[in-house]
């Protein structure tokens, strides 16, 4: 491969398309956590006393609580006290009513991103919420939705018109006690999106929120909470971009969803966190608890996600599969360059009977990047006939990166049947030639061959995604093969 | 085999202090030096507990709980151990009795010259440098807690030095064999194996237990293959069903050395088996192969490291599992390809069939990989026997236990396969029919 | 158009080419013949520029290009087209993805504007009728789970797409049948032009009944050690390789 090693190299070397930051002025409480600054937040966003309470309870558990041991990472300690926990546009009037009122510049900032607000110019069938910093700014299609009684809006929104929908399900699936980083989202998340599906109801389009980051040395800790009533069907997507910034920002979000009997809900995120550059100078740390319950008969959830971003990407999207003939799905593609890490990967509970997962993890690793499958599947006892199936496929390019599987298998019941099957690999030296002897580059090789790789997990995306997805993938690896 | 009870002679027992290790008289300095460092080392970090991840799913809390014993000396007669050999079987033999070396029932005639195979204690005086060039090399005592205390408390052991180009024809059968005792006792055996550049050798540890006793036996053998060596490592267990087995094996490979190791893991309340391959130049290869058959309360444990250090070695490994009653297994594979160690190829398979409620299983096969250049594959199953064969056999006229029999064995058989001594594999098959507590006569049929 | 010069080629430090010497013309078809191991293949490969041969001596002219120098892609991009002896499978990469990429990539070489989709699929459809293939494998992945002689179509597919100057066969007609072999030969001859040039590598004169060379040379032991009609392929059929090479030595 010596002749080939320069252009590789060349080809892996493109930039962060996102990097740029929004002149705004924003409302930015000083940096520090403490029992003030969680209090404020609840203020600042008018809560119900229950929200309060929730968030203290979890400040004071977190108070308790160590990070975690990385068993795979390398970072430096975190200084919470460092990270600021709240910045807002600030808004003319208090939160804006309708898209005319939002401040033009955050406008731009999402064209700029590809994510058109003014539902005219919009990709019809995609209702979008606009997270930026800890606010949302925008949620489009609104009234289209309540036609059908979807409830699609912020997190801060949902609490003060639905207060009662929120207490119930917030916290159900992920406790404030679940981990760390949960624990310091339940005290301190801004906002979010949520999401209410009623009984019987198909989501007549996708929803989906666009999370970006833009403060300096702010944390983003966003919520985000999906219920989806009996025989109902979501198709939600999640998309997140950054500045380039020099030192580290914290993203530590929690998602919630709840599937009850005969419901649907498919998730798909394509994380473009700024992954820091080539030097591993800043980036985001990407600590993300995600989590679903089958609580319904024949209910189904399914996680699809590309993660080309972020400096550190720590999350086990899940499914709690606790009742009978319910279906858990993960589809996941990983892709560390440069000085990023992932540590990703999904836990399958099976509780009830006849469930079944399926879990299908592509890693790419490139430059100095390293790439972890972490996983756990889990049979109960009481869980006859529960099935899983698991493919793990890494493909190495270049010879300073590392790819890991680390999956865990744990069967209390006789009627199971888990099969796992993963497989490292380089990038195949006849397949690379093939292409180049029909007349295509190296980057096209590469990139035809890596989608290729990806192809199990990519056509799980809703179109629209997959595209994005497939050029995201072409992007970071850009400057990594050789 | 038939339960027998050996003659005991229980002496003034000495309890087994963890924390404290009489040095036998005379020892020399260097020896005494190493096992103070280990004791050290095991008061310190004590026991392995559920909170390490490599022990995650393996309590060994009731080990640091009881009393042990050190050992006393048991007389057998040479037909007493006759019954527990491999039948039929030519080959050389050491035999250790409730942790005591048998010096009148060693078999060493035949043995080429130059090749030593004795007692690790009568190496230490016959050969103190070339032990002391090889003992504890490969075997790192930080590793965990067990390690340690079998270094700071190695009571015997065997010692086998195959020197340049000697090619062993028949392999070596070490006994280790446990009768009824009144007392728990335990037993902190050293092996220590140096095969020298071109040498090839077999060895068949056979540790059997008889009676109902706790007892405990806490094993480590380091085995270094020297270039272009080959060995070929069998491990038996059929310890007692009260009794707890820890064992290590360490293994350091040279260049286009080879390495086979079996374990069959039967018997046992609880077996920890730890292997610990390092590839440590190149064109190594090693295979690793496993059957443990759990039923009872037994809990079976087998972790296996596999580190390709170097380039160009390849590594397979198979282990199998039949879990039965409440029997618990655990199975931890990890394959390690260091930075720079190019065109590794690593396959490994783990498979498991629970056959009962109680019955629990838990895997965690691993693939660390830092090089690019590689073929590294694992796979691990959970299942059931599969149900279009059973139907197959039973529209054949077989009653469904016998067509359950006849699969669980297939299931086991594969490993058999790797086993080429023909007596070694028919003493294989009677044991696990024997542990699967199925009829014989199976085995017309298979 | 070729030019091949002394040339000498290793593998992994064992030489396979020792000293070739081959003109070819616009307009002509060459066969390449000779027993298994004389280094047909690795002409071919070498010609196309795999990394794992050494050039240790010699010279390569393609067009007044250094085509030693070049590399792969650009040697495709020049016009040189290899059809496989064994096809690699591409799994997750569809057949028209994979086409549209090659031929976008070998018009933009020639100056050509891109395909849009309708006209390139409008093409591609022509093009699969011509060698009897199925649309339907269009959206399939690059050569997975393929026949051997579906493989062999689908090289021939797209040569015919790229449209080369120089087509090289490397054993394109190993492991075909009668009919299959038709199809192929077909395809080639579909391509024959005065502008463009053929050299088929093989080791029986079956597929030779079908394209008719211009020239045959018998390659053995790395070097070229007669050359002739097809009237030469004819005679090797009957007598086997053996009078040739025992003559040498």
């Amino acid at each position: 491969m010596a002749a080939t090693q320069p252009q590789l190299t060349n080809l892996l070397s493109q930039e962060y398309q996102h990097g740029f930051v929004t002149d705004i002025e924003t409302d930015t409480l000083p940096p520090g956590l403490n029992e003030e600054v969680v209090r404020t937040i609840s203020a600042k966003k008018n809560e119900p006393e229950f929200m309060l309470e929730y968030r203290l309870k979890a400040y004071r558990h977190w108070l308790t609580m160590t990070p975690p041991d990385w068993a795979k990472l390398k970072i430096e300690p975190i200084d919470y006290q460092a990270i600021t926990y709240y910045s807002a546009p600030k808004f003319k009037k208090d939160a804006p009513k309708s898209l005319d009122e939002v401040d033009p510049e955050l406008l731009r900032t999402y064209e700029k991103l590809g994510i058109p607000l003014k539902e005219q110019e919009m990709l019809a069938g995609i209702a979008v919420d606009a997270v930026f910093d800890s606010v949302s700014v925008a949620t489009t299609f609104k009234s289209k939705l309540a036609e059908k009684g979807v409830i699609f809006c912020s997190f801060s929104e949902a609490l003060q018109e639905h207060p009662e929908l929120v207490k119930k399900y917030l916290g159900t699936v992920v406790p404030h006690t679940d981990n760390f980083f949960a624990a310091l989202n339940a005290a301190v998340f801004s906002d979010g999106s949520f999401c209410y599906i009623p009984k019987g109801v198909r989501c007549p389009m996708e929803l989906s929120t666009y999370f970006r980051i833009n403060a300096k040395s702010s944390g983003q800790f966003e919520r985000t909470l999906i219920v989806a009533e009996e025989g109902s069907y979501v198709s939600y997507l999640e998309g997140c971009t950054a500045p380039m910034r020099d030192e580290n920002q914290l993203h530590a979000a929690v998602v919630e969803l709840i599937a009850l009997e005969n419901a649907q809900i498919k998730y798909s995120t394509v994380q473009n966190w700024y992954p820091g550059d080539k030097e591993g100078r800043g980036g985001i740390y990407n600590f993300v608890t995600k989590r679903g319950i089958c609580r319904g008969k024949q209910a189904k959830i399914s996680w699809t996600q590309v993660e080309t971003g972020s400096a550190i990407t720590w999350k086990y999207p899940s499914v709690i599969l606790e009742a009978d003939n319910t279906i858990g799905e993960f589809y996941s593609v990983a892709l560390t360059n440069n000085l990023q890490q992932a540590d990703t990967g999904t836990k399958m509970i099976h509780i009830g009977k006849n469930t079944r997962s399926t879990i299908i993890s592509k890693g790419i690793s490139a430059g100095h990047g390293q790439n972890s499958y972490r996983g756990l599947v889990k049979v109960l006892k009481n869980a006859q006939h529960a099935r899983n199936y698991t493919q793990c496929d890494s493909l190495l390019l270049g010879s300073r990166c590392g790819a890991h599987t680390f999956p865990y298998i744990e069967v209390k019941n006789p009627t199971a049947q888990i099969e796992h099957e993963a497989s490292t690999s380089k990038i195949s030296e006849d397949q690379l030639f093939y292409c180049r002897q029909r007349g295509m580059g190296i980057e096209d090789a590469v990139s035809m061959i890596v989608n290729g790789f990806c192809k199990e997990v990519l056509k799980e995306l809703p179109m629209e995604f997959a595209v994005e997805a497939q050029k995201l993938l072409g992007i970071s690896l850009e400057g990594s093969v050789g | 085999m038939i339960m027998n009870t050996l003659p005991t002679m229980q002496q003034h027992a000495t309890p087994f202090n963890l924390q404290n290790n009489p040095v036998p008289a005379g020892e020399q300095l260097w020896l005494q030096q190493i096992r103070q460092n280990a004791l050290q080392h095991f008061v310190k970090h004590g026991f392995p507990t559920t909170r390490q991840e490599d022990w995650k799913y393996t309590k060994i809390t009731p080990l640091a709980e009881q009393v042990y014993y050190l050992p006393t000396r048991t007389q057998v007669s040479a037909e007493q151990i006759a019954e527990h050999l491999i039948p039929n079987l030519d080959s050389y033999l050491l035999v250790f009795v409730n942790g005591q070396y048998q010096t009148e029932l060693a078999e060493l005639s035949g043995l080429p010259a130059g090749v030593i195979l004795c007692e690790l204690t009568e190496a230490l005086t016959q050969q103190p440098a070339l032990v002391q060039a090889h003992l504890t090399k490969i075997a790192a005592t930080a590793k965990h807690g067990l390690s340690a205390l079998n270094t700071a408390h190695m009571q015997t052991g065997y010692f086998l030095h195959v020197p340049a180009n000697i090619k062993l024809t028949k392999p070596i059968q070490l006994i280790f064999l446990s009768t009824e005792q009144e007392l728990p006792t335990t037993y902190q055996l050293r092996n220590l194996v140096i095969a020298d550049t071109h040498s090839k050798l077999t060895l068949i540890e056979n540790y059997i237990g008889i009676g109902s006793t706790n007892y405990w036996t806490n094993t480590l053998t380091e085995i270094h293959v020297e270039d272009h060596a080959q060995v070929e490592h069998f491990k038996l267990l059929q310890e007692s069903q009260s009794a707890y087995h820890t064992g290590t094996l360490s293994v350091q490979q040279g260049a286009h050395s080879q390495l086979n190791s079996h374990s069959f893991a039967l018997g046992g309340r609880l077996i920890r088996s730890d292997s610990d391959i390092v590839q440590t130049a190149e064109y190594v290869s090693s295979e690793l192969n496993g059957l443990y058959l759990a039923k009872g309360k037994q809990h079976i444990d087998h972790h296996t490291s596999i580190d390709h250090a170097q380039a160009y070695g390849s590594s397979r490994e198979l282990y199998k599992g039949i879990i039965d009653e409440q029997g618990r297994a655990v199975f931890n594979g990890r394959v390690l390809v260091r930075q720079d160690a190019q065109k590794i190829n690593a396959a490994q398979t783990n498979k498991n069939l629970l056959l009962s409620e109680q019955a629990e299983i838990d895997t965690k096969p691993q693939l660390e990989i830092y090089a690019d250049d590689v073929k590294c594959a694992h796979g691990a199953t959970v299942g059931q026997l599969n149900a279009s064969e059973l139907f197959y056999l039973r529209s054949r006229g077989l009653n469904e236990q016998t067509a359950r029999s006849i699969l669980t064995f297939a299931f086991a058989n594969e490993l058999l396969e790797f086993v080429n001594q023909i007596q070694l594999r028919n003493y294989l098959r009677h044991c696990i029919i024997q542990q699967l507590a199925q009829d014989p006569t199976i085995l017309e049929m298979l | 158009m070729l030019t091949i010069k002394n040339l000498h080629a290793n593998i992994d430090d064992k030489a396979i080419l020792k000293g070739i010497n081959l003109q070819v013309n616009p307009g002509e078809v060459h066969a390449i013949m000779g027993p298994n191991g004389s280094g047909k293949s690795t002409l071919a490969n070498v010609l196309v520029g795999r990394e794992e041969y050494q050039i240790t001596q010699g010279e390569v002219r393609f067009e007044d290009q250094d085509l030693l120098n070049m590399a792969p892609e650009e040697r495709a991009r020049a016009g040189i087209f290899l059809a496989f002896q064994y096809p690699v499978e591409i799994p997750g990469v569809s057949n028209i993805n994979f086409l549209k990429a090659a031929l976008n990539n070998v018009r933009a070489a020639r100056g050509l504007a891109k395909l849009d989709a309708i006209d390139l699929l409008q093409q591609v459809k022509d093009k699969m009728q011509q060698v009897k293939m199925n649309p339907d494998f269009l959206y399939r992945s690059v050569n997975e789970g393929f026949s051997g002689g579906e493989k062999k179509r689908n090289e021939v597919l797209q040569m015919l797409l790229l449209e080369p100057k120089l087509a090289l066969l490397d054993e394109t007609d190993s492991g075909l049948d009668i009919d299959a072999l038709k199809i192929v030969a077909d395809g080639v001859n579909a391509l024959r032009s005065p502008e463009r040039a053929i050299v088929l590598v093989t080791h029986y004169q079956r597929l030779l009944d079908y394209i008719v060379p211009d020239f045959v040379h018998v390659l053995s032991g790395g070097q070229i050690i007669k050359s002739g009609d097809k009237n030469l392929a004819l005679e090797l059929e009957q007598q086997g390789y053996g009078w040739l090479t025992e003559a040498r030595a």
